[in-house]
């Protein structure tokens, strides 16, 4: 889901650099060390997850954890997630320079959504974390199959997004299960998120 | 041993890198033309630096599953000569691209790019959060084997329906480490006299060769991209 640069109008990706460097601020503003410690270790734990593949449907899959994020470092999952794009961009090519803040935006925006379901309390716990994982992959393919209909690439992209359904679901079990253990285990890790 | 590029300033290298990456990118859709005359001048800016040819094109690679999607769904939208070439001009502006960013990488180490970005005034958090990922994403991915390893040798049957669980409360376990090896590194940091960013041996200073090779690497995709 990392799109690459040259694919997307550099108007759009100025725009949406310009959002996600604003947010990236706002959001990581008055952050003290030991948090961003906190978070620097939780984005690389969670990368190292997401590199890791399940097969479906005769493909594979790797996770995302954006929903997770959002869980477990509120407003911050935004700049957490900033900082892994950019790491990925660097170190492994996924994504590029010039469209950063585009992926950021759309993977930052599934993040914050989860974040604020998270922080709803409204239902109970497991289900909330289905749906926080759940959201946390669709938001972003919704996007990315929005933006690639805005800018002439036609509707394809949204048979994409519908694959991707089937990888959100995936994601909404296997975050299920880690906030069941977390709650079991350290619930406060839940309860401290920004 | 270090080549040209590799010995100006960090931010240099950086800065000059996004402006030819903007450039390349800005290329009207469908607009052929400009595509040789961008090959040489990339051709020229990869002769300054010291980076493996076949580093570069296994990380073009690496970028072609989008670049090839979003190339094959203009193409496939309507399968009209103009809508072939939309696609191939998207396709080289990406591969473009791709080929400029991995340059970069190559010759400009992590460290060089995190200072780069303290003295352009990036957010202290963004550096940080880059900084913990450099250094302890290989030892997280160490200890994840580890347990992976661990929980195969106590395995025998298939995991079956309890998969999900299973791996749940491993990638918990991971985010629980994590979370208890930030306090101590937190501790040890400031233990050491952290005082808000990472201390640096890199001193770059900025000359006019800099300036010159700022002025000058953009220029050079500039003129095809206007005439």
């Amino acid at each position: 889901m990392h799109i690459a640069d040259g694919i997307i109008p550099n108007l759009w990706c100025g725009a949406a650099h310009g959002a996600s460097w604003t947010a990236m601020y706002w959001l990581g503003r008055r952050v003290e060390t030991e948090e961003v410690v906190r978070l620097g270790m939780l984005a690389s734990a969670c990368f190292v997850i997401s590199l890791i593949h399940f097969p479906l449907g005769g493909t594979s899959v790797h996770l995302g954890l954006y929903g997770l994020a959002g869980i477990l470092a509120g407003r911050r999952a935004f700049p957490v997630i900033f900082a892994a794009l950019l790491f990925q961009t660097i170190l492994f090519q996924h994504g590029g320079l010039v469209s950063l803040g585009l992926n950021a935006l759309n993977m930052g925006t599934g993040a914050l959504f989860a974040a604020a379901l998270w922080r709803s309390d409204i239902g109970a716990e497991a289900v909330r974390a289905f749906l926080c994982g759940f959201a946390g992959v669709l938001i972003p393919a919704l996007m990315i199959a929005v933006e690639f209909a805005f800018t002439g690439y036609g509707k394809g992209f949204y048979f994409m997004a519908a694959l991707y359904t089937g990888a959100a679901v995936l994601e909404g079990i296997l975050t299920m299960a880690i906030v069941g253990f977390l709650r079991r285990s350290r619930p406060a890790i839940l309860g401290t998120a920004a | 041993m270090k080549g040209f590029f590799e010995r100006l300033d960090p931010r240099t290298r950086l800065l000059a890198i996004a402006a030819a990456i903007v450039i390349v990118t800005s290329t009207p859709a469908g607009a052929l033309r400009p595509f040789p005359f961008y090959g040489v001048a990339i051709l020229m800016l990869l002769g300054t630096g010291r980076a493996s040819w076949i580093h570069l094109a296994l990380r073009c690679l690496a970028a072609s599953p989008f670049i090839l999607m979003a190339g094959g769904l203009l193409a496939w939208q309507d399968g009209t000569p103009a809508a072939g070439r939309l696609a191939l001009s998207v396709a080289l502006k990406g591969y473009s691209a791709a080929l400029l960013l991995a340059f970069l990488t190559a010759t400009t180490s992590l460290g060089e790019l995190l200072t780069a970005l303290r003295l352009l005034k990036a957010p202290q958090s963004l550096n940080l959060i880059l900084g913990m990922m450099y250094r302890y994403t290989s030892l997280f991915s160490e200890e994840y084997a580890r347990m992976e390893r661990a929980r195969a040798c106590r395995t025998v049957r298939p995991l079956g329906r309890r998969r999900f669980s299973i791996y749940g409360h491993q990638f918990g376990s991971l985010i629980l480490r994590s979370w208890d090896r930030a306090e101590r590194v937190h501790a040890a940091m400031v233990s050491r006299g952290f005082h808000g960013s990472w201390p640096s041996r890199l001193q770059p200073v900025f000359t006019p060769r800099d300036a010159l090779f700022l002025a000058a690497a953009p220029a050079l995709l500039l003129i095809p991209r206007l005439w």
